[in-house]
């Protein structure tokens, strides 16, 4: 092989690095850009805060989520607020602890519904569709 | 192919070596900077959410709040100093005895007032309270102990995790 044919092999590989590069970063931004987990980390950590503000408060009481949450799904139950888009998987569910206090329990579920309530009942908690 | 030729092209292959690593190096440091800026962006300020929980111990008659006997009225902010004891304290706030060190935590203190009963220290610490104090919150209270009610400050040590 002379130098004028392992002169454009070497252009033609270098151009295709550059490509590769542009676009993985493309795809990269994209996809954290496109991606559901922050917003599904941002609602489990909020109805854990709501959970947390029910608790501290005497007698009963609802708070209504100040968002639309129709697409995920929500479960709730006395250790854990999981929130997640149907169809994912198990990974791709945003999940939060929560710590009540002995007597207290939390359950509840929501399926792709636009509203969503926490209402405390005695030493109970919640989810719930806003009626 | 000529020397020069041969030089060229062992030239070019160094530097795409060390320009494959360089590439690889920056698409990682972009990921990982992508994902600390997520990160950020779902960080909540400690002290929102240690206030949040604190309420409990504020509040609730399930925790330390004065509760009247008779009417069942819960009186928040006021504190019933028989309830304030560590078994109460266990029952109100307790993490995973295991990994629980990596949540909030929370050694409390009435100004002035030791817990009852078991008298055996000042502060109430929760099950994975070790003393790192990231922060104080401090809160204006009332104290009823027997017929007597008492201003004073609850301070809340808290310790987001180790």
């Amino acid at each position: 092989m002379n130098k004028k044919a392992v002169m454009p092999l070497m252009l033609v590989f270098e151009i295709l690095i550059v490509v590769f590069v542009i676009y993985m970063t493309f795809e990269l931004a994209q996809k954290y850009a496109s991606s559901e987990t922050a917003n599904k980390v941002n609602l489990a950590e909020d109805v854990k805060m709501m959970v947390d503000a029910l608790v501290g408060t005497p007698g009963e009481a609802v708070i209504e989520y100040p968002g639309n949450v129709s697409k995920y799904t929500l479960i709730l139950n006395s250790n854990h607020i999981r929130v997640f888009i149907k169809g994912d998987g198990e990974l791709k569910t945003a999940m939060r602890q929560i710590f009540l206090p002995t007597g207290y329990t939390a359950l509840g579920t929501l399926e792709e519904q636009s509203r969503l309530c926490l209402r405390k009942e005695k030493q109970q908690i919640l989810l719930q569709r806003c009626s | 192919m000529n020397k020069q030729g041969i030089f060229d092209v062992v030239t070019k292959s160094i530097f795409w070596m060390i320009a494959g690593i360089v590439i690889t190096v920056a698409i990682l440091a972009f990921a990982l900077i992508m994902s600390s800026y997520q990160n950020k962006l779902l960080e909540i300020p400690p002290e929102l959410k240690a206030e949040l929980l604190t309420l409990r111990f504020l509040n609730t008659p399930e925790c330390f709040t004065y509760q009247d006997p008779v009417t069942g009225r819960v009186f928040p902010g006021t504190i019933d100093l028989n309830k304030f004891t560590q078994e109460r304290l266990d029952g109100c706030y307790r993490t995973e005895t295991e990994q629980g060190y990596k949540d909030y935590n929370f050694g409390i203190e009435l100004e002035g007032y030791g817990p009852t009963k078991e008298g055996a220290g000042k502060i109430l610490m929760t099950n994975n309270f070790f003393n790192k104090v990231d922060f104080t919150l401090y809160k204006e209270i009332f104290i009823r102990s027997g017929g007597e009610v008492m201003p004073t400050r609850m301070i809340i040590y808290v310790q987001t995790k180790i």
